[in-house]
């Protein structure tokens, strides 16, 4: 598809959205409840998420040998899982990959600065990110399904962490790109505490001029702060469903 | 749960003995409740859900490509992959091998088939989400997850959709590409209700004395003498015959009379399984979430 083709003189992108349009966001927690402890399903656009929260516990199954529990916080582990199957185009991946493995570290600092340390001192808490069906927002899914999976388990977090991306295309910068818009335009990923202005993730892998960037970021914000709105909205349903069953 | 020898002792004499009481109270012939769901991946031709209620959840991908290719063995690739088990683990790899000969053995390619030289090519991706916590210090193994996977693939291959053709089928003569329909409405299935033919199910049976029980759970499999998977497809047993190590404990051998009643067990629920599962197929799924 030629780049010209993502944003039409009209002002309407591929799948029809205007540039400030978030795609559909459903959200559900405690989708398995009898496999972890906190589990929420994702899904942005046809991107779909999985993500399985166990602990906080005493040792973690999946932690590396030799790895100390830590006197100040949690042992954050998080295991990205992509089967073959999730994008368009059947494609094996390496169980490290380094993509991944970069996402899993910049998702960790993201938690490590949300998730209210002191309560968890020595404990492991650890993440498995599963990946159903992949349309782009890769990072952004996996964090907004990370947020909805700890407040599943009744893990404590100073507040909700919303991400979303954001590209530009020329002048205009677009809310929440797909996979076509991602493959040709150059896009950030921002993760927003709560309804504040606090970035507490942020991962650029392209070329963005400087000038542009405070657009997108404020764009960005801006969606975060609807997503936040769509998973808060998810919580207390699911809140108001466990009261009833009482 | 890792049990004692007192509590191995009395759960191997209720199983073999003549009513052959189980520790949940099921029938020889019952399975544990299992919810499954179907065509809930927008990126793949066919996919399906299959969980129990102790958490182990089968996800199961068919995905389709055009190849042109001679060689019909090929067109069907299995691969199963466990959460927290490496892709070359011996029970990974072993799973795939079983599932994907049980496939090729016992398939109808002429579904496959688009023209004279062009076929496609299935990938049956199992992905398994979470395996009993205890695993790693029990003496059960997983094999028994072959059951679940197999029906997993069955709902996979069953709620396969394909773009129609609308090139010629015979190339014979002119060499040309075949060439699809864009409206995906118009999809085909892959197999066709019209078809006879249904994708192999495998059952595992456990095998204690002279009883035999189907679906065995993690406790009795520690307990049990020897497991065999037993392929089922369109009323008849069909290979794989196979003995699988259902615990890490040595086996005691078994006889022909015992493998028969195996066999004519499975005979006897594969139609009624059959019918459950085709059930949840003609199940409307609505594709924004409400499979989780």
């Amino acid at each position: 598809m030629s780049r010209l083709e993502l944003y039409s003189p009209e002002g309407l992108r591929v799948d029809g959205r205007r540039w400030n349009e978030l795609r559909r966001f459903e959200c559900r927690t405690n989708t398995h409840p009898h496999a972890a402890d906190g589990s929420a399903y994702v899904q942005q656009g046809n991107s779909k998420i999985l993500c399985l929260v166990k602990g906080p516990m005493e040792h973690g199954a999946n932690l590396a040998a030799g790895t100390k529990l830590d006197a100040n916080g949690p042992v954050l582990s998080i295991t990205i899982n992509y089967p073959p199957f999730a994008a368009n185009d059947r494609k094996k991946r390496q169980k490290n990959d380094r993509r991944l493995q970069e996402i899993s570290i910049i998702l960790k600092r993201c938690f490590m600065k949300t998730i209210v340390l002191k309560n968890y001192s020595r404990t492991v808490i650890d993440i498995s990110l599963t990946v159903l069906a992949m349309d782009g927002g890769l990072l952004a899914c996996f964090c907004n399904a990370i947020t909805l999976a700890l407040i599943d388990a009744g893990i404590s977090l100073y507040d909700y962490v919303s991400a979303i991306s954001i590209g530009l295309f020329d002048q205009t910068p677009l809310l929440d790109m797909n996979t076509l818009e991602e493959s040709d335009l150059s896009f950030v990923t921002i993760g927003v505490v709560g309804d504040s202005d606090k970035l507490n993730l942020m991962l650029c892998e392209d070329k963005i001029p400087l000038d542009k960037l405070e657009r997108l970021i404020s764009l960005g914000i801006e969606g975060c702060h609807r997503v936040k709105q769509l998973m808060d909205h998810q919580m207390r349903v699911a809140g108001q469903e466990l009261q009833e069953r009482q | 749960m890792v049990l004692s020898t007192a509590e191995k002792s009395y759960i191997y004499e209720s199983l073999s003995g003549e009513n052959t009481l189980r520790t949940d109270s099921r029938k020889y012939n019952e399975f544990r409740p299992l919810k499954a769901a179907c065509s809930f991946v927008p990126n793949c031709n066919g996919s399906s859900r299959v969980y129990t209620a102790d958490g182990i959840e089968c996800i199961t991908s068919v995905k389709a490509k055009v190849v042109k290719t001679k060689d019909l063995a090929n067109l069907i690739a299995v691969e199963v992959d466990i959460e927290g088990q490496r892709d070359n683990s011996a029970l990974c790899l072993d799973l795939s091998a079983l599932l994907q000969r049980s496939l090729v053995n016992n398939f109808d390619y002429e579904i496959l088939r688009l023209t004279d030289k062009y076929y496609f090519q299935i990938y049956v991706d199992v992905l398994i989400l979470s395996v009993p916590g205890d695993f790693k210090n029990s003496s059960y193994t997983l094999y028994s997850l072959l059951s679940l996977i197999s029906m997993g693939s069955y709902l996979a291959l069953k709620s396969c959709k394909l773009p129609l053709l609308t090139s010629t089928t015979n190339d014979r003569e002119i060499e040309e590409e075949p060439s699809f329909a864009d409206d995906w409405e118009l999809a085909t299935d892959l197999i066709p209700e019209s078809s006879e033919f249904q994708p192999v199910l495998v059952f595992v049976v456990g095998l204690v004395g002279s009883n035999v029980i189907i679906d065995p759970s993690l406790d009795e499999e520690q307990v049990l003498e020897n497991g065999v998977c037993i392929g089922y497809s369109q009323g008849n047993i069909v290979p794989p015959i196979q003995s699988v190590a259902l615990s890490t404990v040595d086996g005691k051998p078994f006889d022909r009379k015992t493998l028969a009643k195996a066999t004519g067990l499975v005979k006897e629920i594969g139609q009624p399984v059959t019918q459950a599962l085709d059930a949840i197929l003609s199940e409307e799924v609505d594709e924004y979430g409400s499979v989780f």
